[in-house]
């Protein structure tokens, strides 16, 4: 059995993480519900987790980087549970593993301290080495991310655009070569004309440098460029999952077909037809027993209110959808 | 993090009028050291003589050279106002960056022993101490005392900054550096804390150096040690104004004015100096 | 078509003062535009370009250290005249322009309302300062109707703001900005930081406005893919300049300057697997101008001249303007 574990780089089992809430809107909310899921140690790979706000994407990111315990369910990282990881030296090894990389670059670094100075830290507190390997280490992060560390030497964030910072964390996390890279919604806080650089970046990472990366974003477009896999969520669970060609060009879930047909595209020619309807109380929605997604489904039937449906699965594909049955 | 006060000097004029005066009033208070007289004996040079070559501020009711007693009082009163401000301060601020850090049970019970405080009535509380310890009061324990009101301040303040720090995202990426919670709170936190601690440092000076005042007026201080409070005591006692000694009851309350003033400016240029949205601003014009 | 506004040779600066220093950041730098009536006009660029600026300058928030250097922003046909906003004073800008005339959408507008009224307390409360002497029945129907007339459910009047979602609050604001039909609208990336399906939600509601009010929409965004969406023309503002300016279909279908060129084609698109790009370089600093046009840097057709002398705009087709030499020059050929 131990053997079986040590193959996955990423499982986890039955995550869940409940917060509870004061007052007025009720006592608890389940901002991610009994996620399973698995990132094999063969290939590195890059996952989509797809989902709008309120999904739990952020919430499981967290969970996954060590950040936030979960309620129940236990996450597994090579092998190790990572809600285990009580002491200082086994976090360091983590550390080393897992590194994220954030939504907005102008809040990752101190504005009062140098950029350099975090990947120094990085590299004298994860690798240890002599000042001139320490040095050579980020150089080399640096110039991986298509800057010149004389560039950016001495230089404070504000100094930077948003590309370039978030370049940098990019640096900073790739160190220690980690084997996994959590991207929380990376670019969108980028200017449209300059994501295409740091996605592209990402890939030639995943492939050159072999780290496994799990992209989080809101972004369709962008999650079908990065990736062959795909997760989308709603509401703390998973409504959909599977490779990203079938996903997006041939959705199962009704949700997903919506996402989908929201998306802007960028030729007048193509404009849409029809109106959509938005949810009006989101906190309603959480409280639901049924499926969550029942108020805005042309497709609800009487089953959908009563039980939340279970994942079904279709080949290499997963719906949480009673049509699907 | 260095202040560089020619820098300060240059760009501030307020800051360049409450150095100087401040500077004045720190030389004043070493130079008591070399006082011809005793501050706590009276009578030592003739009574109530105006301002002359001899006696640079005139002479007071009681006999005392009105320009060397003003030197001990502004030596007593810094000294007075430095040994609160110390202590709360360091409370205050250890007290603060527990309750933020650790969270949890310990913060509660920081927090409700800080609030206790808060609602102390400080004054009435002071004034009943003045009367019991009477004879013994000095400015090391009034200190002390003083010292018991004004630390709450100092907690609630740290902690809720401390607080918000904790959730920026380069506290994150400090973490995942594998920086120690004790470096974050030195290299990423610190900085943006020490302009309020240094600020406070100062406001709890002069806030001490008030509430002695306000205590002396009354007679409530140590009256024999000479302060600009006792000053003040004594000139109303002897009616200094109406029997026109109006050196001796305008000397106090000038210099008062003098060094809250002073000090309130070097408080502010230093904040805004070290407020971390104008040393960016001085980041950027570097460009 | 009627003109709505006409902006002249529109320069706004900011002037920023730091112990001695003093830095000049020409956001908006000798701009001009005309705006006609009942259009919905986007202006695109990267952060950074100017169009937050000039969308502040049109509706004349002009607050230090934001001043305008030169130029002209007129309106036409206020109550019958024209007016230059920019000699007008605060006073008149409220009694004659704002909320009637145009009206401002900021961005992330959700977090504007008032937490502790109730969402029709608030139409109420903007309703009374023009129509002082209706009865509150009557007020409360022009609301309704108004929200209906945007597709808003109609049980959103008797909530509170913290019981809506982020983007129904959005559409809130906006009905409220809208409610006196004003008949131009100046939105500041109105869907961005929104989600997907809120997004096409707030964009729904700006069509639907202009559809049933005829009212002209001035709608900057960085995202091409929105403007595509709902606009009739588009401005592409790059380092404070217009670079690009003509009908959204002509743009899409044939784009003129290589910048704008990066923009469309460097967005993803579901089906497409191939290799993206993005514009290469950085965005030049606002203090520090290139010389000569200001894309040249990162312009993989520059030739000498652009980095002697600034292209003028000139309209290469109908209504099709242009700054860009090679550009200008290849349709000299044709």
């Amino acid at each position: 059995m131990n053997g079986e574990k040590k193959t996955s780089l990423l499982k986890l089992e039955n995550v869940t993480k409940i917060f509870k809430l004061g007052g007025l809107f009720g006592s608890k909310l389940i901002a991610v519900n009994q996620i399973n899921f698995e990132l094999k140690g063969d290939q590195p790979e890059i996952v989509s987790i797809v989902g709008e706000s309120g999904s739990g994407k952020t919430t499981l990111a967290r969970m996954i980087l060590g950040l936030i315990e979960p309620t129940h369910g236990r996450i597994i990282f090579k092998g190790k549970d990572v809600t285990t990881i009580k002491n200082r030296h086994e976090k360091l090894i983590f550390r080393k593993e897992v590194q994220p990389i954030f939504q907005n670059p102008f809040e990752a670094f101190n504005p009062l301290k140098k950029v350099e100075s975090y990947l120094f830290e990085t590299a004298k507190n994860l690798l240890k080495g002599s000042k001139e390997e320490i040095l050579e280490r980020v150089e080399r992060a640096v110039e991986a991310v298509g800057m010149k560390f004389s560039e950016i030497s001495g230089r404070y964030p504000n100094e930077f655009s948003g590309g370039q910072l978030q370049r940098l964390a990019i640096a900073r996390a790739l160190i220690t070569q980690p084997s996994l890279l959590v991207a929380d919604e990376p670019v969108s806080m980028v200017d449209a004309s300059l994501r295409m650089s740091i996605l592209n970046l990402f890939k030639k990472l995943n492939e050159k440098m072999r780290v496994s990366i799990i992209y989080i974003t809101h972004d369709l477009a962008t999650a079908y460029y990065m990736s062959y896999r795909i997760v989308i969520m709603f509401r703390g669970v998973v409504i959909e999952m599977g490779p990203s060609d079938l996903v997006l060009l041939e959705p199962f879930h009704p949700y997903t077909k919506l996402l989908l047909e929201s998306i802007p595209k960028p030729d007048p020619e193509k404009r849409w037809k029809s109106k959509i309807k938005l949810s009006d109380t989101e906190i309603r929605e959480y409280g639901m027993i049924g499926c969550k997604f029942v108020n805005r489904c042309p497709y609800t039937m009487e089953k959908c209110r009563k039980t939340e449906p279970p994942l079904f699965q279709r080949d290499d594909r997963f719906v949480r959808c009673f049509l699907y049955e | 993090m260095l202040i560089s006060i020619k820098d300060l000097f240059k760009a501030n004029k307020e800051f360049q009028f409450g150095f100087i005066v401040f500077m004045i009033i720190l030389v004043l208070a070493v130079t008591s050291h070399f006082s011809p007289f005793d501050p706590r004996s009276w009578n030592t040079v003739p009574k109530d003589l105006p301002p002359s070559f001899r006696h640079l501020l005139g002479t007071t009711s009681t006999g005392q050279d009105v320009f060397w007693i003003l030197c001990h009082a502004f030596k007593n009163s810094l000294i007075l106002g430095v040994i609160t401000a110390l202590i709360s301060n360091l409370v205050g601020t250890f007290v603060g960056l527990l309750a933020g850090y650790k969270g949890g049970w310990i913060d509660r019970v920081l927090m409700s022993l800080n609030d206790t405080f808060i609602a102390l009535p400080s004054f009435p509380i002071l004034v009943f101490l003045a009367f019991a310890l009477k004879g013994n009061l000095n400015m090391l324990n009034l200190g002390v005392i003083l010292s018991f009101f004004s630390w709450p301040w100092g907690g609630r303040q740290v902690r809720a900054m401390i607080l918000s720090l904790r959730e920026r995202e380069f506290t994150f990426t400090a973490d995942f550096s594998g920086s120690s919670t004790l470096k974050i709170v030195f290299a990423e936190h610190l900085p943006f804390v020490l302009p309020w601690i240094i600020a406070n440092f100062i406001n709890t000076i002069l806030w001490s150096i008030g509430m002695e005042v306000g205590l002396a007026i009354f007679g409530l201080s140590s009256l024999e040690i000479p302060t600009i409070g006792t000053m003040i005591y004594w000139s109303t006692q002897y009616q200094a104004l109406f029997r026109g000694v109006w050196w001796w009851a305008l000397t106090p309350i000038l210099s008062s004015i003098f060094l809250f003033v002073s000090l309130f400016f070097i408080s502010s240029a230093i904040t805004e100096y070290l407020d971390p949205r104008s040393r960016l601003q001085r980041i950027r014009s570097r460009e | 078509m009627k003109k709505a506004i006409t902006i002249k040779n529109l320069r706004a600066y900011y002037i920023l003062q730091n112990s001695g220093n003093k830095k000049i950041v020409r956001a908006v730098d000798d701009v001009s535009l005309d705006i006609y009536e009942g259009e919905i006009l986007g202006i695109a660029g990267e952060s950074g370009c100017g169009k937050t600026t000039l969308l502040k300058v049109l509706y004349g928030l002009l607050n230090p250290p934001l001043f305008v250097k030169s130029g002209e922003i007129i309106y036409h046909d206020v109550g019958g005249t024209e007016v230059d906003i920019l000699k007008l004073p605060v006073s008149e800008k409220r009694s004659m322009l704002y909320w009637k005339h145009i009206s401002y959408i900021p961005q992330a507008s959700m977090n504007v309302l008032n937490p502790l009224l109730k969402v029709k307390k608030q139409f109420l409360k903007v309703l009374k300062t023009h129509y002082k002497d209706r009865k509150k029945g009557q007020l409360l129907e022009m609301a309704a109707e108004h929200a209906k007339n945007l597709g808003l459910p109609s049980d959103i009047l008797d909530s509170y703001p913290h019981q809506l979602s982020g983007g129904m609050r959005q559409r809130v604001t906006i009905a409220i900005a809208t409610l006196f039909t004003p008949k131009i609208i100046f939105a500041d990336e109105p869907t961005t930081a929104l989600d997907v399906v809120v997004q096409r939600g707030v964009m729904q509601i700006l069509k639907d406005l202009q559809s049933i009010y005829k009212n002209t929409i001035v709608l900057v965004s960085h995202d091409i893919a929105v403007h595509a969406e709902i606009t009739d023309r588009l401005g592409i503002m790059y380092a404070g300049k217009l670079v690009e300016l003509g009908p959204t279909l002509s743009l899409f279908r044939s784009p003129l300057h290589p910048y704008t060129r990066f923009l469309i084609e460097s967005l993803p698109q579901i089906g497409e697997k191939k290799t993206k790009m993005s514009v290469p370089g950085v965005p030049p600093s606002l203090i520090n101008l290139p010389s000569g046009c200001r894309f040249h840097p990162r312009c993989p057709f520059k030739s000498e001249i652009c980095s002697e002398e600034e292209p003028p705009f000139v309209e290469v087709r109908e209504g099709h303007f242009v700054a860009c030499f090679r550009t200008t020059k290849e349709e000299d050929y044709l």
